[in-house]
């Protein structure tokens, strides 16, 4: 065809050949002559010569083009950046699209560069220019910086535009040139006509606004003055549409459609409804909830919308299941709040009951019916074999024939490639499912506040509406397109309708999800069918709802904490101890701050540390220690941790304990040598010179409330001591006039920071009597180690007894002795022990000596029995915990009387309780009770708080002043309908800085629960018993009287605790067994005196990271972080050198784990560590899960 | 399973409710539209298992669909 057209083309120009031959020429603006008719083929130097450009118009020429060509070719405009543009009418063309001189062209020409950008203020040119010679525009282009994606993965320029003028410019046109910018403000520029209101630009009338929507209604044309839709319309269409897809408007046209602001106000009313009266719920039809045919859209003056018959859906694609919807859910007047709540619940419900029975009992129906007649077959079958096959297997027949039937097929299918793997019967697995979600079982049915409140329901109803509408559709959209409604369905039918509802899935997968959330549910209960939320059941794979204990690691919560959200992983679950001698209660008082002011004794009572608190007469004065017999106590309690991890200050036998949060652990043994060369020696001589081993420890803190945020800081603070020293008390001066002090800042260093560190079973002593020994040398054949004075025991009981009188005849002061009893009282009972043994003059026999001691240590070890941790006062710490304890936990006892409370005393250390708790939590008064009782409303932006008088719910960002003025169930303080029953506060706000709504003048109460109140130490502590008596001492000595002889009575009558044991053992040790005891051993005694279970050494260094991975608290002198991670490097210095002793055994191991081990390095404390492995047990029996039905 | 049936364990969950007379006549509404859609099936299922040839005829589709 070309070479036909090429033809042509030369024989026009008188040639009879078919193709182009090029000769080419030697000039250097041409390509050559064509030899057939001697023309130039390009010429660039005569625009009007060219056989290649004429045939090229030739081409045009033949078309119906009628933009043609000129003959000939011409050199091209320049297209280099830079040069200016060559005009079209210069290019060769005969006729131009736009021509030069027309109005057209003109508008052409403003399109290049409108000046619009101009009123951004800056000029285009100079942002962006056209030749290049100014800047480079790629350059410009990225000095506009993005911004980071958002969540919908879009990055942007930073709205502000920085300093970069061609975002701000850009931002500056956009904002004053579009069709909004004008509307209020006369002063801005936009495309429409300005001035503009806000009414005049949403109102129909449209002579000014050229801005809005046209219905435009013709191809081709564009209509600008009539169907005008304005903005007033397009919020009527949207409101419009959501009715119509709510159910509340039909009509099929605009004219038909009701009108939206009468029907939301009906709806509000509650006299619109979404169905009809008659035919109750109905799909509608998809056609009538198009915008065209909602209110809104412009109609004639028919009603009938100006697209009525246009653009219609297709009715009949063979992909659309169905042309009809059950709309939405709600629209701005039916919502998922208010009155029409209730009812989205209960469609949900009845939905999912429904569907439940349709699908389960039929399913249930079939499978029996196939399972009947499996059996008939298998019994023929088997029959006829036997009778065939006298001798055969018939179990080997019964199981190949079992293969094939048809129900055990049909269930290996459903199983395998439709219904989820479930451990219980699916059934039984949906069944349950359907209870735990709609709590449809028999019993809870009668329970008409139970259903009411079904909190699945009421939690997420428009969820479940959703799935109960999806779920309908989809069996709506099978029958639409496989049957015909009321169609009467035969067998084959129905199998189709299943296979549909099994293909469309969805109505399966529902099904799965309840089997699932059954499945968990039953293996909860271990298949038990339990009824739900029964609060006896044990479920044996919840770990929180097992016994308190120290023994799982995966335990969350406390069954018996202080309130229901209390983790078990808090700062104050591993036992710590901390000292508070009574040097500053007694300055805390002399400097009048009982209740103003700095007092370590309200903060360490009036707070959780009060069961970690160790005070008492016997830490007065300098150099305090808690008693070694303490220690151990608490290390034994300690031993019985998942992971032991703490720290023990040897100057005052404090332990901080930590959940063993451990991130890294290194422990590096390095030996040092010193190398000497010789001449002629290849390698030098190593003399060994020391070996250093030091540790790295990082781990977490995390602080898991509120309150044990507390906790943490207060850890923290005294870790910190950990790398200081411990300071003397100074220079006494005086006046002459009695007037005696410390002279400030004349103490030196005292005693330096040595700890023991304790990390599981790795990081502890090497400490052994036994390794003690063999540094006298004890098992050597030539050594005979044998005690001095070796005589009869005394009765130390006795002698015990008639020294406790002496404390008795305490009489420093008045007030001192009224501390001392408070201490007696309050303090740990171990300190009275402690003081009245330390009473006792010591004895020389050095049987007396050791009798004394392992009686004191029996004495304190019974005791620690009845004891909260085994060193803390109950008495002191019930009436501290029982007002942080929740009142709607089951514990109720507040003793005020020290008989009482031991008798109360239960097997967890704690005072037993009569099922009430009502007397638990915090004191109440009536309105104008004292201002001091006044607590602190923590913050709460979640749920908030109900207000008693006007029913609003308010969400506090910020601490409030509260004051209780009740306690009870919360049907009794207040009104409000609703609430699920619990024992809690009306508080009354008493602060000033609240909003004026509820200020403290405004006379106006909360409800809220006890976990909502932050206890003020100082409140809490006043409450106490503790503080009571604290400041309103009675100085009668009958109160610690008595309590020393209640002590000594329980001490006796409390069985045989090792020491006393021991005491026995004395009466038989060998001489060697006698020599290495501590009471006459001084090297034995210097050790053990600061014995303990950690590893001895120096903290070198503490880092502190504050902000990784941690939230900070924002509360009031509180914003700090809730955790940290804490880095430290440990230098060792052992108890026992470590090494090979003269004989060629380790004398000293480091590592002693197993128990291999523990046979060779037993243990630091003299019971070889039972009290401690006793302790682990205990803790592991805690734990122990039961399974069954008959389980609690 | 009949409709009967279900009407009953859903009625005896929305008499718990204290609904008033208007919210129990759009529960009404609501129950009486769900059980004009699955009255079919229900009767369809009831057929099917009451009668033997169309539980051969159901059985024989479902294990040609599961490849018996």
């Amino acid at each position: 065809m070309s070479r036909e057209t090429l033809k042509d083309f030369l024989n026009s120009r008188g040639s009879s050949a078919d193709s182009i031959s090029v000769t080419l020429s030697e000039k250097p603006d041409g390509l050559g002559v064509e030899p057939n008719t001697g023309e130039e083929l390009l010429n660039l130097a005569n625009d009007a010569k060219g056989l290649l450009g004429d045939y090229v118009k030739h081409l045009i020429d033949m078309t119906d083009n009628e933009y043609k060509l000129k003959g000939g070719n011409s050199l091209a405009g320049s297209g280099l950046r830079g040069e200016d543009l060559t005009i079209a009418d210069s290019q060769g063309a005969e006729k131009i699209f736009i021509e030069q001189g027309t109005i057209l062209k003109s508008k052409l020409n403003e399109n290049s560069n409108s000046k619009q950008f101009n009123s951004s203020g800056t000029d285009l040119d100079t942002l962006i220019d056209k030749v290049g010679k100014n800047f480079s525009n790629h350059e410009k282009l990225k000095e506009v910086q993005g911004q980071t994606s958002n969540i919908h993965g879009k990055t942007l320029v930073n709205p502000n535009g920085e300093d970069n003028d061609i975002v701000q410019a850009t931002q500056r046109v956009f904002l004053q040139n579009n069709r909004f910018a004008n509307v209020g403000d006369q002063n801005r520029q936009s495309f429409t006509d300005k001035p503009q209101s806000v009414s005049e630009f949403e109102s129909a009338e449209k002579t000014t606004n050229v801005g809005t929507y046209n219905l435009q209604n013709k191809f081709g044309s564009y209509d600008k003055d009539s169907k005008i839709v304005s903005i007033d319309q397009l919020k009527q269409l949207g409101a419009s549409l959501l009715l119509k897809s709510s159910g509340f408007s039909g009509g099929n046209t605009p004219g038909t459609t009701g009108n939206t602001q009468e029907l939301l106000e009906d709806i509000s009313n509650g006299t619109a409804f979404n169905f009809n009266r008659v035919a109750g719920f109905s799909k509608l039809d998809t056609e009538n909830m198009r915008a065209k045919n909602s209110k809104g859209f412009p109609e004639d003056i028919f009603g009938s919308s100006f697209r009525s018959g246009k653009g219609n859906i297709v009715e009949n694609d063979p992909n659309a299941n169905n042309i009809k919807s059950f709309g939405s859910t709600y629209n701005s007047a039916f919502r998922f709040q208010g009155n029409t709540l209730k009812l989205h619940n209960i469609q949900a419900a009845i939905s999912m009951i429904a569907l439940k029975n349709v699908g389960l009992s039929f399913w249930s129906d079939f499978i029996e019916r196939l399972r009947t007649e499996d059996k008939i077959d298998l019994n023929s079958s088997g029959e006829a074999y036997v009778k065939e096959n006298a001798n055969a297997d018939v179990l080997t027949y019964m199981l190949g024939k079992s293969r094939q039937l048809s129900s055990l097929q049909l269930d290996s299918h459903i199983f395998s490639n439709l219904l989820t793997n479930t451990t219980y019967s699916y059934s039984a697995a949906v069944d349950r499912g359907f209870d735990v979600i709609f709590r449809t079982t028999k019993d809870e049915r009668d329970n008409k506040e139970k259903v009411a409140q079904s909190k699945v329901i009421t939690d997420s109803p428009g969820f479940w509406i959703a799935v109960s509408r999806s779920i309908l559709k989809t069996l709506d959209n099978v029958y639409s397109s496989q049957l015909v409604l009321n169609q009467n369905l035969a067998s084959r039918e129905l199998f189709v309708l299943y296979k549909s509802i099994v293909d469309s899935n969805k109505f399966i997968q529902f099904f799965n999800v309840l089997a699932t959330i059954g499945d968990i549910s039953l293996a909860s209960t271990a298949g038990v069918k339990t009824k739900l939320d029964d609060a006896n059941f044990k479920h044996p794979r919840d770990v929180d709802a097992i016994p308190d204990n120290r023994a799982i690691p995966g335990k969350s919560r406390n069954k018996d904490g202080l309130n229901r959200n209390e983790l078990s992983w808090s700062q104050d679950a591993p036992t710590s101890m901390y000292l508070l001698p009574a040097n500053i209660i007694r300055a805390a008082g002399k400097l009048n701050n009982t209740v103003f002011g700095e007092s370590p004794v309200r903060a360490m009572f009036g707070s959780k540390l009060a069961k970690s608190t160790y005070t008492g007469v016997d830490v007065d004065g300098s150099y305090n220690r808690i008693p070694k017999e303490v220690v151990k106590i608490v290390e034994d309690k300690l031993d019985a941790e998942y992971m032991p991890f703490y720290i023990q200050d040897l100057r005052t036998n404090e332990i901080i304990s930590f959940q063993a949060f451990l991130s890294s652990l290194t422990d590096t043994i390095t030996p040092n040598y010193t190398s000497v060369k010789g001449y002629g020696r290849a390698d030098a001589v190593q003399i060994y010179e020391s070996t250093s081993r030091s540790l790295n420890v990082d781990f977490t803190l995390f602080a898991t409330n509120r309150e044990d945020f507390d906790t943490m800081w207060y850890k923290i603070n005294k870790f910190i001591t950990l790398l200081y020293p411990q300071y003397t008390p100074g220079t006494m001066v005086s006046n002459g006039a009695g007037s005696k002090f410390y002279q400030p800042f004349s103490q030196v260093v005292g005693a330096s920071p040595i700890v023991r560190l304790r990390i599981g079973d790795v990081i502890k002593s090497n400490y052994s009597r036994f390794g003690l020994a063999r540094t006298f040398g004890i098992g050597d054949t030539n050594v005979s180690a044998v005690a001095d004075n070796r005589n009869g025991i005394v009765d130390l009981m006795a002698n015990g007894a008639s020294n406790l009188a002496k404390l008795k005849s305490l009489k420093d002061s008045l007030t001192d002795i009224a501390l001392k009893v408070w201490l007696t009282t309050f303090g740990s009972p171990h300190s009275v022990v402690n003081a009245a043994f330390g009473a006792v003059a010591t004895p020389k026999n050095a049987y007396v000596k050791i009798a004394k001691s392992t009686a004191k240590s029996a004495t304190i070890s019974a005791l620690s029995n009845l004891l909260v941790n085994g060193f803390a006062n109950p008495l002191a710490v019930d009436s501290i915990m029982a007002q942080l304890k929740d009142p709607n936990s089951d514990r109720d006892d507040v003793v005020t009387s020290i008989a009482a409370a031991i008798t109360k005393i239960d097997k967890k250390g704690r005072l037993s309780n009569s099922g009430q708790g009502l007397k638990n939590g915090y004191t109440s008064l009536p309105e104008g009770g004292e201002k001091l009782r006044q607590m602190i409303l923590k913050p709460n932006v979640v749920n908030g708080y109900f207000c008693a008088e006007n029913g609003k719910k308010y969400l506090t960002s910020r601490r409030l002043k509260v004051l209780i003025t009740e306690k009870g169930a919360m049907s009794n303080l207040s009104e409000l309908a609703g609430l699920p029953s619990f024992i809690g506060y009306k508080v009354k706000i008493i602060d000033s800085n609240a909003p004026s709504e509820i200020s403290a003048g405004s006379d106006k109460h909360f409800i809220v629960r006890h976990s909502d109140i932050l206890p003020d130490p100082k409140e809490l502590f006043t409450n106490s018993l503790l503080g009571t008596t604290l400041f309103a001492l009675n100085p009668g000595a009958s109160v610690a009287d008595s309590f020393l002889e209640l002590a000594n009575e329980y001490t006796l009558s409390k069985g045989i605790p090792n020491e006393l044991n021991d005491l026995a053992r004395m009466l038989y040790l060998s001489d060697e067994a006698m020599f290495m005891r501590p009471e006459v051993n001084p090297f034995t005694r210097a050790i053990e005196t600061t014995k303990g279970r950690g590893l001895a050494g120096v903290i070198k260094g503490i880092t502190f990271n504050w902000i990784d991975d941690f939230p900070w608290e924002v509360d009031h002198n509180a914003r700090a972080p809730m955790g940290v991670k804490i880095s430290f490097a440990f230098d060792v210095i052992h108890d026992l050198p470590p090494g090979l002793d003269h004989s060629g055994y380790n004398r000293a191991p480091l590592y002693n784990v197993g128990e291999v081990m523990k046979n060779i390095s037993g243990d630091v404390y003299s019971d070889d560590g039972r009290t401690a492995e006793f302790n682990f047990r205990k803790e592991g029996a805690k734990a122990t899960r039961v399974k069954g039905e008959n389980n609690s | 399973m009949n409709t009967q049936n279900i009407k009953d364990e859903i009625y005896s969950y929305v008499l718990k409710l204290d609904l008033n007379k208007e919210e129990l006549e759009h529960i009404d509404n609501y129950v009486k539209e769900l059980l004009l859609y699955l009255t079919p099936l229900i009767e369809g299922q009831e057929k099917v298992l009451a009668n033997e040839e169309q539980f051969q005829a159901f059985k024989k589709e479902l294990f040609k669909k599961i490849g018996d």
